[in-house]
Order: C-alpha cells, then structure tokens, then sequence
C-alpha cells in the first residue's frame, strides 16, 4: 500500500504541475468600440524619445481611463521575448518590431489585421505601410521611415583635394572618392559597409542589384572599398565619429546621434542614395512598426492607443528631435517638416525598397551578411559568394 | 513441475518493522520537490526535444513528423558543417591549453603558505566575474586602441582587428575563455594535489628521484580522478559555450566563430525552426556522450 501511494503521489504531483504549465484558453474579448481595461504594451525606446512617448501615454490613460502598461526591452533580446510569448500563448497586447518580423508572424497567424475602425491607414505616406502587410492584409503601423543616405566628412574630403560641397551622386563617384580617401594603411578609408550587420547587409545589396547590377558585380565592388577590419565600439557611427571612416551610409538617426557624442563639431554633410551612373538610384529603407497580438483580449483599445502614438502631436516632437522620421503628416508640419534631411526624405518615397516582405527575412538578411563579409575578408570569391547566397535564398523561399 | 524458493534473507516490505513507514513517508515527502523539479525540468523537455528533432516544428501550429528529415538536412548543410568544425577547434584549443596553464599553476599554489592562500582567492577573481560583464570587458580590451593592442604596441608589433578579422577573432575569444576557466580548474586541481598522500612523496625524494620524474611519474598518475573530472567538465563546457560568441563577435567575422551552440539558437529562435535546432541539439549531445565515455575509458584504468 506505502509503495502505491508513493507512486500514485508522485504521478499526482507530477500531473497537477504539467497541467498548470498548460496553455490557457483564449481570453475573452472586452467588448469593442469604446477603449477601455488594460493594455500591455512591449517596445523599446530611447533616452531621446522616451520621454516624450511617455508623456503621450499618460494623456492617453487620463483621457480614455485605459490602464495601459508598458514594459521597455533592450532591441536585441524583444523579438526573442515576443517569440517565446507568442509559443507560450501569453503575448503583450501591442508591441514595436522591425518590419522585417512582420511577415514571419502574420504567416504563423499571430497578428491581429488592422482594425480601420479604430484606426486608417489613409494619412500614411504612400508605401510606408506595404512592408507591413502580408497576404494583402494590413498587420501593422509604421511608426518611423527611415530610408538610406550618404553621410561624408567634409574635413576628410578636402584633405584629400575633393570638393566638400559637391558630395558623390553616383556609385562610380563613391569608387573614385574612396580611393582618393582611403590611406596607405587602410586605416583611413572612404566608403565604410557596416560589416556583421545582417539587415544592412540586405538593403546595401539590395541598393546595389535592384539598381543595376548582378549580385557578383554587387560583391566585387563593395569589396573594393572599406576595410572589414577596423572596428570601433560605435560601429561605423564611431568609425565616421573619428573621421576613419570619410562615408557611411546610414538613416536620418544619425545625425542626431553624431551631436550626442558632441565633444567635437563633426563638419559632415547628406546627401541622397547614391545610384549606378545613368540609372535610377533605389533607396533601401526600413521602418519600425506597431503591431497588436491576435490573442490580446483588447484589440479594439489596442489600436485605438496606436492611433493616438501616432497622432499630430507625435509628429510634431518627432520632427523636433530629428531622430524619429514619421510616417504621415510632417508635410503639414510647416518649416519642421522642410529641413535638409526631409527634403532628402522626400525626394527618396518614389524610389524606397524595403526589400524583400518574405517570412523568412531573417535568414536571408543573414545570407546577405555571410556573401558580403566572405567576400571582403578573402574567404570567398564574389561568384562563389553569390552562388551561396543564391542557393540559400532557394532554400529560404 | 516448479521449485519455489523463498529467500528469507531479503526482508519483505510488508514485514517492515512499523516504524519504517513513517520514514519511508518523510523520504517520499522529502524527495517529491527534487523528482518533481526533474520530471517537470529535465526529463519532459528533454523527451520533447528528441520528439521534435524528428518533426518539422516552427515554432507555430502542430509539428508534423518528417522522420530523419532534419538530420539528413544537417550533413548537407554548410552553416552546420563550419559551425561543427568551429566547435571543434574551439573546444580543442580552450580545454587543453586551460588545464596545462591550471595544472602548471596549481603545483606551486598547492604548497602551504599564507601567501599561496591569497594567490588561490585571487586566481578564482575572473571564475567568479559574470561571463557577460567579463565580454564586455573584453570588447574593450580587444578594441583598435584597447589593452591589447597597447600590449603589442609596447613591443613594436602593429596593433591587430583582434574581433573583427575572421582569422584572429577565434583566437581571441579562446584567450578570454582560458583567462575566464583558469581559476577555478586551478583550486580543483589543487584541492587533488593537497589530497595526494605525503609518504608517497617522501619515498620518492629518498630513492632519489628528481621534480620532473616525480611530477610526472607521481603527481600526474595520482592526479588521474581530478585530471579526468576536470577534463570532462571543461569539454563540456566548451563545446556548450554560446555566450562568448554571441557577446564577443556575434558569431563573426564572416561566421568564423559560429559555434555550434550559437547556430543551434539562430536556428530555434530568429529563424524559428525549432525542429531542426532540436536535431542539431540531439548531434551534439551525442557527440559529448561519446567524447565523455572516451575520456573515462582512457583515464579511468588504473584505479584498482
């Protein structure tokens, strides 16, 4: 009798504690058309921007009474949260991902589509919401634009005889500048990649091809210019910091970011995506987007909140802090929405790519990285680099 | 025609004195919490994980069972293949140069002496660091103009892209790791050495035989458990390591440290296939099985 007791208590407990790591049953939907209850919210933020953003929200809980929580994740460890929130069928109500995770989620059924009745789409700028819909179906809202552009050091393009005022407008121009640029040495170089990085390493490839060459040719030329080897903590932010780097090519952010680290004035200009000569320049871009779960008990208040973040006043302060590019309304923002890098912003919308609106982004973003860096460390040829990355993307799609 | 045999020198449970109950009870009470934890913690997720090795599992949806597809998927793919090869090379050049530096460390430091005792409380410093806060510091030192790169200045060699060229970058992380193990393969083996029997010794120093012979004759025969327990412990260490990769480099340049442990998490968590990194996990645990076994068989013998 003590030994069947044994047994049975130990199968018992174990039981009962299996059966508490069950999934739940689907929460009930709070009833729709009026914002109400609670809200969780996961994203991640900023010095710069956290401020402002929280000041939003709490108007945003004094004037609809919704108990709305947000929880701040570092950028690297969020999608790895939200995916193990997903499996586990607990995820927040809303959160911030990069538009690249969206089509993976959406295909797993994870995404609520965009309720138009607490929310249009309309005001957005034209494309901005495409990398954010999949099967046809809006998943989300683009909270930023942010398309690529070349960045120079003024100070290094006149000691090396350039004009500072006439920065390069085609990719046979950066060519030619980056070796008047670049030292002896190779410490000092013209154009810097941003090595390792598998989402910059797509869009640069996808600048590239999409603008008129082969993905071989793409390799050969990026190997030519830059130097994988140079490193700093900054990343090639820190690299154009120290004017190691006489180019980058990079988003509106880092301008903003560049007077943070303000000890020195850093005398740079922007200027558009560059293009191949006699061709049509194709702007890589990406954007961060707001997404609301299929499982959250309260999607209706889920995108109502969103469309408030996104609203006129965000616009405004987003404009001011020149990090954030918003997606609508900085036309109507007045001198705000004029300056330098909106107009560059502008005059890019026609020509945006935001590559590749596939599940398995992820995994070609990486195969871009490993042709890219392969290539300029000497591990691989160009075609051999190309027929790799070619055969991974078969298998991807 | 059957003979019965009754064998009335194993006790019968249900003759048990009484008494025996209420302890048998309190062992079962006491053990619940521990079985529980293994049931729940190890044993479910370990059965889940051999199950899903054999399916196609996303990370979504009900996984379906494609058989061996996953592990014929494996040996056909590069990624896995240069990870399992780094894994190798990793392992290899942490565990042996960490526990001849420990072993050569720990001689000297196992003699009595207040100051040996300080020696082993500071030589335990960097085993007692967080690994994370440890690579960061190590991103520093490796930076253009970091510790390292001063060093080489010193002696008139030209700085190194310790992290960001595909041949240096193993190399680094490799030191980190052995400065990282060091200390505490140092106190286990010295704790072996200060167990090892006096007269032994003293026999060896009256039949004449020099430091070396005795080292290697005495110490290094004597030492076998220790040596072996290390052994085991650092290889299974090194070839489970992620977090040096991921802090330090990230996996590159150009994949040159993508480990095998670091390829499994890209595959089950950015990319999400679950079943595949499941299948990758099973390869690699049976490869330290074996490793493991090897290493007993060869460091075993002796003991009687």
């Amino acid at each position: 009798m003590a030994e069947l007791t044994r047994r049975g208590l130990l199968a018992a407990g174990a039981l009962s504690l299996l059966a508490g790591c069950g999934k739940d049953e689907p929460r009930q939907q709070v009833a729709y058309g009026k914002p109400q209850g609670e809200v969780n919210v996961w994203l991640h933020g900023s010095q710069e921007t956290g401020e402002q953003f929280q000041a939003l929200v709490h108007d945003y809980i004094a004037e609809y009474r919704v108990d709305v929580r947000l929880l701040y994740l570092p950028v690297g460890q969020l999608d790895a949260k939200l995916l193990t929130a997903f499996t586990g069928g607990t995820p927040p109500d809303v959160f911030k991902i990069g538009h690249w995770s969206f089509p993976a989620h959406a295909r797993k059924n994870r995404l609520a589509p965009v309720d138009t009745k607490a929310l249009t789409l309309q005001n957005y700028e034209p494309g901005t919401t495409t990398p954010l819909t999949y099967d046809g179906v809006p998943y989300g809202v683009p909270i930023d634009f942010n398309p690529c552009m070349l960045y120079y050091r003024k100070d290094r393009f006149e000691q090396a005889g350039l004009d500072p005022d006439k920065p390069p407008a085609t990719w046979e121009e950066i060519a030619a500048a980056s070796t008047k640029l670049t030292s002896a040495d190779r410490r000092q170089v013209g154009l810097q990649w941003l090595y390792g990085d598998p989402q910059w390493a797509l869009m640069m490839i996808t600048a590239l091809t999409k603008g008129g060459t082969s993905l071989a040719d793409a390799l050969t030329y990026m190997s030519k210019l830059g130097n994988p080897k140079l490193s700093n903590p900054l990343g090639a932010l820190g690299l154009f910091y120290s004017g190691e780097a006489a180019m980058v090519i990079s988003g509106a952010f880092l301008g903003p970011a560049l007077e943070k680290l303000g000890k020195k004035s850093t005398p740079y200009g922007v200027a558009p995506m560059p293009a191949w000569q006699g061709r049509t320049s194709v702007v890589p871009a990406y954007t961060w987007g707001w997404g609301v779960a299929k499982d959250s008990p309260n999607q209706y208040t889920a995108w109502h909140l969103v469309n408030y973040l996104q609203g006129a006043r965000s616009v405004t302060t987003n404009l001011d802090n020149g990090i954030i590019i918003p997606t609508k309304g900085w036309r109507q923002a007045g001198p705000r929405g004029e300056s330098e890098i909106m107009k560059i912003v502008a005059d890019s919308l026609p020509h945006v790519d935001f590559g590749p609106i596939v599940p398995g982004t992820l995994e070609l973003a990486k195969a871009a990285s490993s042709a890219v860096d392969s290539v300029a460390h000497g591990k691989a040829t160009p075609a051999e680099a190309a027929a790799a990355y070619d055969a991974a993307t078969r298998q991807i799609q | 025609m059957k003979v019965l045999v009754r064998d009335e020198t194993v006790p019968s449970r249900r003759a048990a004195p009484r008494h025996v109950r209420p302890q048998a009870a309190a062992g079962v009470a006491l053990t619940l919490p521990v079985a529980v934890f293994f049931v729940v913690f190890w044993l479910v997720p370990f059965v889940a994980a051999i199950y899903l090795s054999f399916t196609d599992y996303e990370m979504a949806g009900t996984p379906n069972w494609i058989g061996l597809a996953n592990y014929e998927r494996m040996f056909a793919d590069p990624g896995f293949l240069n990870s399992a090869w780094i894994t190798v090379v990793y392992t290899v050049c942490t565990v042996v140069p960490t526990i001849v530096l420990a072993l050569l460390v720990a001689v000297p430091l196992a003699k009595p002496g207040r100051l040996n005792r300080w020696l082993r409380a500071l030589v335990m410093i960097p085993a007692v660091m967080p690994l994370a806060a440890t690579s960061m510091v190590w991103v520093i030192i490796y930076s253009d103009r970091g510790l390292a790169n001063t060093l080489l200045g010193l002696a008139g060699i030209e700085p190194q892209a310790w992290l960001t060229s595909s041949d240096l970058a193993i190399w680094a992380l490799v030191v980190m790791v052995v400065w990282k193990s060091l200390g505490l393969f140092v106190i286990i083996l010295t704790a072996g050495l200060q167990a090892l029997p006096g007269e032994v010794y003293e026999a060896a120093a009256i039949d004449g035989s020099g430091a070396v012979t005795t080292f290697t004759r005495i110490t290094l025969p004597l030492l076998r458990r220790t040596l072996l327990f290390v052994l085991v412990i650092s290889v299974a260490g090194s070839m489970q390591a992620f977090v040096p990769a991921f802090l330090l480099t990230g996996g590159g340049p150009a994949d040159a440290t993508q480990v095998l442990p670091y390829y499994i998490w890209a595959n089950a968590f950015p990319y999400e296939h679950m079943g595949y990194a499941a299948a990758m996990g099973m390869v690699l645990l049976a490869a330290m099985v074996i490793i493991s076994a090897l290493q007993f068989a060869f460091l075993k013998g002796g003991d009687e």
